[in-house]
């Protein structure tokens, strides 16, 4: 295996022939707009335009790109703390994106959620959650109500090796299979939950397995080829529409930065990974890079065309920036407005003083 | 004396406690590489085996430790998060809180739970930006909340020495605070309260993060009225006499906390003041609190809803002489 081109650019290569280039296309550039996303906000972070916290999803855009073009608009997705990702890919205003992440009125929570909490319910982006597996059965959830309307959309829950530890996403898990609630919980094993490797948290081989415990099917793939995923995730969407069966899959990826913007600061005198190690996941199974080896090798597009698209993107992430900086702060005073569905009765909620 | 962080403090308090009681041993998320900075070097001086990194299963770890203590260890849990305890509320309060009673006195539950970056860490939004002490205390859980780097090391003695489940919150606007603090070794015991000014006209109790900005206010007002600064320290039990002789003096009481107003801990400081020293008021008592409000992500938000010096001058002025 030549560094230029690991395996995985040739497992890529091999499955090229199946696709439409313009899925192809979607592909290539929502996994470069997820990072470029990335590594605006980070930039916006250490500018200290950012309020809060942010969890960069970085090295693991294909698991997001993979599943979201695998739904469709009608269905659901529930997200993470690390949840730029599955937002963007779900098809949310990248704009309104940037502009929550700066706590601007113009943001998707309007200043509300920042990081941690982005929406869109029009998309069924039903959040991502600052608690770790809390999201999962808001997924279940919207197929418990999916399944009460007899419609036929499909949700998935994202959440990642740490959460996988929670009782809650076991006894989702469980609920889903005796109820045969249209679901796909989606593992994202980036190996860490914070500075926790998975193989010190986590019983059993693989996360996959437990589904066995469920009656559900379980399968772990390659989270860094996008193809790979979009086609686990298209035959598993397929398979639960048609069935009301939950299933779970794990997808193997790697975060290529700390878990939170401070993570740098906090840990930079004691590191619990190697730097070695995150090189060789950049180097052998970035999503991006392979992807787009694999697309000139096969001559799906040139170099030029992805050049042009990475170009494209950049300049979207800088107007998307600009208008998130641009954008105004919400007034401090509208704090108290939507606590609650009616809020006429007086000192209510109740003031600080 | 030497000059210390906070945060130190709390380094030094988990190095003693594991010195000092052989049955004792910390666990919680991500404290071997200590990334909220309070666990630095334990695993490297007492071992994995005294310091764990329990997987992210809060209900689970709780349950373990009260499991551990009932068969006489005395376990340290810290928190990433200030609002874990909801993850684990059944634990903490249906069982910690409650087996000492329910087994007449047959078991005790010697838990430590410490909450660092309490309250409102900035930025954090709704879900990472609570003080869940008053839900707590009304569960009857003990509550300790130092301001100071002296009361931090002072109380955590105590707690740790507790033969009941103690919950010690570390605000996040307090933690990166540095003081004098005594070399030589000293206790603070649980349920007394300190003067942290003296004054004659406004008796002002504040509570953890809220202290230093009255502090700040008292100086500011200094020319036209004396404000006299009271830091319960401890929520519960409470030093009720501290505050009321306090009050006895002055006339006049405003309490600050910097958590929800309703059923909120300045709600029953203010309760018992009107009711033990009514007859020694001259105006009615006032709080300043957080609105009862979820803490947003923006910044202007964020403060809006926040006990803020304005507010605590805005109170004060109104029952002052």
């Amino acid at each position: 295996m030549s560094q230029d081109y690991p395996e995985q650019v040739q497992t890529q290569q091999a499955g090229l022939s199946n696709y439409d280039s313009e899925l192809l296309r979607r592909m290539y550039r929502m996994m470069r707009e997820i990072r470029e996303f990335e590594y605006t906000a980070d930039d916006l972070s250490d500018a200290g335009e950012i309020p809060g916290p942010i969890h960069l999803y970085l090295g693991q855009e294909a698991v997001a790109v993979g599943a979201s073009l695998a739904l469709g608009e009608d269905d659901v997705i529930a997200s993470t703390h690390r949840g730029h990702g599955h937002v963007l890919a779900k098809g949310a205003d990248i704009d309104r994106m940037m502009a929550e992440l700066v706590g601007k009125e113009t943001g998707l929570n309007r200043g509300r959620g920042g990081s941690m909490h982005m929406v869109d319910f029009s998309l069924g982006i039903f959040g991502c959650n600052a608690i770790v597996g809390a999201s999962v059965p808001h997924a279940a959830g919207a197929a418990f109500s999916s399944k009460m309307d007899g419609d036929d959309r499909v949700s998935v829950s994202f959440f990642g090796d740490g959460a996988s530890n929670q009782g809650v996403v076991h006894e989702t898990m469980n609920m889903a299979s005796i109820w045969d609630l249209p679901v796909v919980f989606l593992c994202e094993n980036n190996q860490y939950g914070v500075s926790t490797s998975q193989e010190d948290a986590v019983a059993g081989e693989q996360i996959s397995e437990r589904a066995d415990s469920y009656d559900m099917d379980g399968k772990t793939i390659n989270g860094q080829n996008v193809l790979e995923v979009y086609e686990t995730i298209q035959e598993a969407v397929k398979t639960t529409r048609e069935t009301s069966r939950p299933r779970l899959v794990e997808c193997k990826t790697y975060r290529y930065k700390g878990h939170f913007s401070g993570e740098k600061d906090l840990l930079r005198d004691r590191p619990y990974r190697a730097e070695e190690e995150i090189e060789e996941w950049r180097r052998e199974r970035d999503p991006i890079d392979t992807f787009r080896k694999a697309l000139i090798k096969e001559d799906v597009f040139t170099e030029e065309t992805l050049d042009q698209i990475d170009a494209d993107v950049k300049a979207r992430l800088e107007d998307a920036a600009e208008f998130a900086l641009e954008s105004e702060y919400p007034s401090g005073d509208r704090a108290p407005e939507y606590t609650y569905s009616e809020q006429s009765y007086p000192n209510f909620p109740a003031e600080k003083y | 004396m030497s000059n210390q962080s906070y945060i130190s403090t709390i380094i030094q308090s988990y190095h003693e406690s594991l010195e000092d009681y052989d049955d004792t041993f910390i666990i919680g998320e991500d404290i071997q590489h200590a990334l909220m900075g309070t666990t630095r070097d334990l695993v490297d001086e007492f071992g994995k085996e005294r310091v764990w990194d329990a997987p992210i299963s809060e209900q689970g770890f709780h349950g373990l430790a009260i499991g551990a203590a009932m068969d006489g260890k005395r376990p340290i849990i810290e928190y990433q998060i200030n609002t874990m305890a909801y993850m684990a509320m059944d634990q903490l309060v249906n069982n910690a809180q409650k087996l000492r009673h329910m087994t007449y006195g047959q078991v005790s539950i010697p838990l430590t739970i410490t909450v660092p970056q309490a309250g409102t860490p900035g930025g954090s939004a709704a879900q990472h930006s609570d003080n869940p002490y008053p839900s707590l205390l009304n569960l009857g859980i003990k509550t300790v909340v130092p301001s100071t780097p002296y009361d931090q090391l002072g109380l955590f003695r105590s707690a740790v020495a507790e033969d009941d489940p103690v919950m010690v919150f570390w605000p996040a606007p307090v933690i990166g605070n540095r003081a004098e603090v005594p070399d030589e070794h000293y206790t603070i015991p649980l349920g007394e309260a300190d003067i942290k000014r003296e004054g004659e006209d406004v008796t002002v109790v504040a509570i953890g993060e809220t202290v230093p900005d009255v502090l700040s206010v008292a100086e500011t007002l200094a020319p036209e009225v004396s404000i006299e600064v009271v830091d319960p320290r401890t929520l519960l039990p409470l030093d009720e006499e501290a505050i009321l002789e306090s009050v006895e003096k002055t006339g006049r009481a405003v309490v600050v906390d910097a958590t929800n107003r309703t059923c909120g801990t300045a709600g029953e400081i203010a309760s018992r003041i009107s009711d033990k020293a009514f007859w020694y008021l001259d105006a009615p008592v006032k709080r300043v609190t957080r609105a009862d409000v979820p803490v947003s992500y923006s910044p202007p938000e964020e403060q809006f809803v926040i006990p803020d010096e304005e507010t605590i001058t805005e109170a004060i002025r109104d029952v002052a002489p």
